[in-house]
């Protein structure tokens, strides 16, 4: 049952530790700098899906509300057009390239062959914070992961405008981008 | 332990799913939060044993099979991926856990 994935993007990735290392001095000096915690965020963006907001078809199997997967937020049963603050429930944000890439060989097992795995960041820069009534909050499993939370009830149309804003200031790292090798 | 809450529960069933059929008492037992990892080689067995329940999650992805009425796996093994991996990185087998990951 199981199988041979040791080769799974090892010719993609052969530079990545250089650029891992170079990286993660760019945001230890950034965090320094800004006297941060965080700064600076990644994620996981398969194609053709927008950095924050999903695409039909492209989402996984639950149900999907103006690009909101339903499994990412916590959608009010009585009333789909609104979205409950919980801080467990949050698109899903890696504080640490290393965790980035992880997560891009993880999610990318799942996905048919040729979809391209892509990894975008995220700067915090002068004015541009985060949205408001959004918050990042740590996993309690995983300290290299972090949930972009609603920390107030909210339409589901606000949520979207506001991972728009966000989608908007991210940058897709297309030298990080893989391939799913084979069909899955 | 593992620890799951109502918000988990679902990653909790693929969890233990996927640890039966791996069939390793073990594995079970710590995908179930009944068992902490106390050494190293108790680490390399349940970072295999999360490995196979991954390859063997992504096969019933493929043939979009529901476990237990559960139809998104990918989202749930992905909690599973952060719950699993951040207790590893917590009791200090990171760098195992990172060899596993490299050799993906």
């Amino acid at each position: 049952m199981k199988r041979d994935k040791k080769a799974v993007f090892q010719h993609q990735l052969k530079t990545l530790e250089n650029i891992e290392e170079k990286i993660n001095a760019l945001i230890i000096e950034h965090r320094k700098r800004r006297g941060s915690d965080l700064g600076v965020v990644f994620r996981t963006v398969i194609d053709p899906n927008d950095a924050t907001l999903y695409e039909q078809g492209h989402h996984g199997k639950g149900a999907l509300y103006h690009g909101v997967r339903e499994c990412d937020y916590k959608i009010s049963p009585a009333n789909p057009n609104w979205v409950l603050a919980s801080d467990e429930h949050g698109l899903s944000f890696s504080s640490t390239v290393k965790h980035a890439v992880g997560t891009m060989k993880f999610l990318g097992g799942f996905q048919k062959k040729g979809t391209k795995i892509n990894c975008a960041y995220w700067i915090f820069e002068g004015n541009q914070a985060i949205p408001t009534d959004m918050a990042f909050v740590q996993d309690p499993d995983n300290p290299e992961h972090y949930l972009l939370t609603i920390t107030k009830d909210m339409k589901i149309t606000d949520l979207v405008y506001k991972l728009r804003w966000i989608s908007q200031r991210m940058t897709t790292m297309k030298g990080l981008t893989l391939e799913a090798y084979k069909d899955a | 332990m593992l620890e799951y809450n109502e918000n988990t529960q679902k990653a909790k069933i693929l969890a233990e799913h996927y640890a039966q059929i791996v069939g390793d008492e073990f594995l079970i037992a710590f995908m179930q939060g009944k068992k902490s990892i106390t050494n190293t080689q108790e680490a390399q067995t349940i970072i295999n044993g999360f490995w196979q329940m991954t390859d063997l999650a992504i096969a019933d992805h493929q043939n979009d099979l529901a476990i237990d009425g559960i139809t998104d796996i990918e989202f749930w093994m992905h909690k599973l991926f952060n719950k699993v991996g951040g207790y590893l990185i917590k009791q200090g087998y990171s760098e195992q856990w990172d060899t596993a990951l490299d050799e993906r």
